[in-house]
């Protein structure tokens, strides 16, 4: 390589005089990143503080001993959950990774690391509430008659489903949008040439 | 690690580095985004990324190589985001024949129109030949390409030669001759 070579000379001439940004607009602008991404864990967070505060009066408050097991299984379960949010899926700077993996290897691994959490949705987010709800659902039931659940009425028949049905959303929605990143992941490989 | 507790002195790394790599990084947002709007975003974008690495920089690798890694990281998520938007198709350096033709030869000098030329020709690559060419341009040793790139050496090697071949006689003496 020369710097004599003319293409090269050409090349470089072009903005040989560009200033760089103002570093109060490089503030600015990282900190309407940092912004974006604390309200949005605030809203994970406090969606997360309604449910305790919820089921933890449940825990006091039914009438049901097995009912009130239930409501504070739901409690454990959402710490587990606000755990591993924090864990698998916030938006956290990884020192020196940005710099020190390989082009496109960073941002691979990004994507490969919110695909893995959201392919994973169902033992994270969804099974750790799910003892606690299947015992405030069905505990009361059961000690009062097992026999009873084979003839369980219309209305608690329709929430059982609902409660399927919004765990079944929440995991084809993910379920989906893993599938999305991982077509991410595969244009990137594409592009690596792997 | 909150803004205030970063390592000190990354306002002066940062902006030491700005100003010596501020025109590369101008030239290199040009090889990734034609579109001039487009383009002082993606600069912004970039230096901003810089920034915030200057927190994290110890000497990891070279300063140079650490600011083009950045950079081209980027770069790359832009292009991709763009591509996701609107799909293009890029070849390889293999598959490209030769480099585009001038534009309008009546308004362009010859510096202008081998820059424009070059310019095409790199927003036809995929982003593995466009880094390779964008780095050689700024005259990076084949060893500093394949620390920035994470390429093997052969493969810059092999990508350097096809580079050359296409910057040499037939690009000049077609220059030479209009």
């Amino acid at each position: 390589m020369t710097g004599s070579d003319p293409v090269i000379q050409a090349w470089q001439a072009w903005a040989a005089k560009a200033p760089p940004p103002a570093l109060a607009e490089l503030r600015a602008g990282a900190d309407r990143f940092h912004r974006a991404i604390r309200l949005r864990n605030r809203m994970e967070y406090g969606a997360s503080v309604l449910v305790v505060i919820c089921f933890t009066a449940y825990a006091f408050l039914l009438p049901h001993p097995i009912a009130r097991i239930g409501a504070a299984l739901i409690v454990l379960g959402t710490f587990y959950v606000v755990w591993q949010l924090h864990r698998r899926a916030s938006a956290v700077d990884v020192p020196g990774v940005e710099g020190a993996l390989p082009l496109l290897a960073h941002q691979r691994a990004q994507l490969v690391r919110q695909r893995d959490a959201l392919a994973k949705v169902w033992l994270w987010y969804l099974l750790p509430f799910a003892p606690g709800l299947a015992v405030m659902m069905f505990g009361p039931t059961i000690a009062r008659d097992p026999a009873a659940l084979l003839h369980m009425g219309w209305g608690n028949s329709a929430s059982i489903l609902f409660v399927m049905a919004v765990f079944a959303g929440i995991w084809w929605l993910n379920h989906r949008a893993a599938r999305k990143l991982q077509k991410a992941i595969d244009e990137i490989d594409a592009l690596r040439g792997e | 690690m909150d803004e205030a507790g970063r390592g000190s002195g990354q306002d002066e790394r940062y902006g030491a580095a700005a100003a010596r790599f501020a025109a590369a990084v101008e030239r290199l947002a040009r090889g990734y985004e034609a579109d001039p709007e487009l383009r002082r975003d993606l600069v912004q974008e970039i230096h901003t990324a810089l920034w915030r690495s200057f927190a994290y920089f110890e000497g990891q690798c070279s300063e140079r190589s650490w600011v083009y890694r950045i950079a081209h990281n980027v770069a790359v998520s832009h292009l991709i985001a763009r591509r996701r938007r609107k799909p293009e198709s890029l070849v390889t350096l293999e598959e490209l024949a030769d480099l585009a033709g001038p534009g309008d030869p009546e308004k362009e000098t010859d510096a202008r129109r081998l820059v424009d030329r070059l310019l095409a020709t790199i927003h036809r690559l995929k982003p593995a030949d466009r880094q390779v060419i964008l780095l050689y341009l700024e005259e990076l040793t084949a060893a500093e390409i394949g620390e920035v790139t994470g390429l093997s050496a052969g493969a810059v090697a092999v990508r350097i030669h096809r580079i050359k071949a296409l910057l040499s006689e037939p690009f000049l003496s077609g220059e030479a001759e209009e």
